[in-house]
């Protein structure tokens, strides 16, 4: 028969409870907050995309909406396409690209 | 009467986006964690935000968990380079999520006797001391489940241990036949 730990009960005595919905909720309250932040910088990262391509594109768009300046049709083309690869250009960011691990835990 | 999910499985859950499944974690390992933390760390309040640091890392990063059926020694891990980092920069702007702590049991406050005892003990021993003697006396756990944990040798963790038995033993007035 083995005798009983003497130092069991001092540390019994500074166990933490086994159910505590304070801490619970605290820490998925924690987790919500840094989903938020992820959804967030994921946004942000989605618009500086949309926005560099845009700048890109400036060059490409002006000079067609100038050589073709007589006709209207041909320059809301030219907006359409730009509109297009922004669009893509935002798809890829936030659907397909598959971030390396470190740039995931960044974001 | 239904089985309950094993680690493993909540996991696999909580990986695939299931908040229930990580809170069922956080129910399941909190205690252990906690008391750990407040044993190695001497403040409550800063041993349980650590713990929630701990719990918010785990799911930042539940991805890289490789063995799942493992994850509270994974938790500990987590848990035990916390307090490191947080031993190192003590001089660091205290700020501390405390509000929830008002919500807590009763039976939980701070105050027992025995516990103020041991509290003042441990902290008179050396972190990586205290660190091998919160899990391998007060928690349980092997010694070389402790060194895997804490990344030590397993000569270490056994003489940490020892040391450590005999010296909180004396300082609580304690006999002791195993030292």
């Amino acid at each position: 028969m083995t005798r009983p730990d003497p130092l069991k009960a001092f540390f019994e005595a500074g166990d933490a409870p086994a159910i505590d919905p304070a801490f619970r909720a605290a820490t998925m309250q924690r987790i919500a907050q840094r989903r938020l932040q992820l959804g967030l910088a994921r946004a942000a990262l989605a618009g500086l995309t949309v926005f560099v391509s845009l700048l890109l594109l400036r060059p490409i768009a002006v000079s067609l909406a100038l050589s073709l300046s007589a006709s209207l049709g041909e320059a809301a083309l030219a907006l359409a396409a730009t509109g297009l690869v922004a669009f893509a250009g935002y798809y890829l960011a936030t659907h397909t690209v598959k971030w390396p691990r470190w740039v995931q835990r960044l974001l | 009467m239904s089985a309950q999910p094993t680690d493993a499985a909540l996991v696999a859950a909580a990986r695939s986006g299931s908040d229930n499944a990580f809170s069922r974690l956080v129910d399941r390992h909190q205690q252990a964690v906690r008391s750990f933390l407040r044993r190695v760390c001497g403040h409550e309040a800063d041993a349980d935000d650590l713990a929630q640091e701990t719990f918010l890392a785990a799911w930042t990063s539940l991805r890289t968990l490789d063995k799942p059926e493992r994850v509270r020694s994974w938790l500990f891990g987590i848990a035990w380079r916390r307090a490191q980092g947080m031993a190192r920069s003590m001089s660091r702007t205290r700020r501390r999520e405390t509000d929830w702590q008002g919500e807590r049991p009763e039976h939980d406050q701070p105050g027992t006797e025995l516990n103020i005892a041991m509290q003042q003990a441990l902290v008179q021993l050396p972190s990586d001391q205290r660190a091998a003697v919160a899990l391998c006396l007060a928690g349980d756990w092997s010694h070389a489940d402790a060194a895997q944990i804490l990344e030590m040798p397993l000569g270490t963790v056994k003489s940490h241990v020892l040391r450590g038995r005999a010296r909180l033993a004396e300082i609580l007035g304690v006999r002791d036949d195993e030292t």
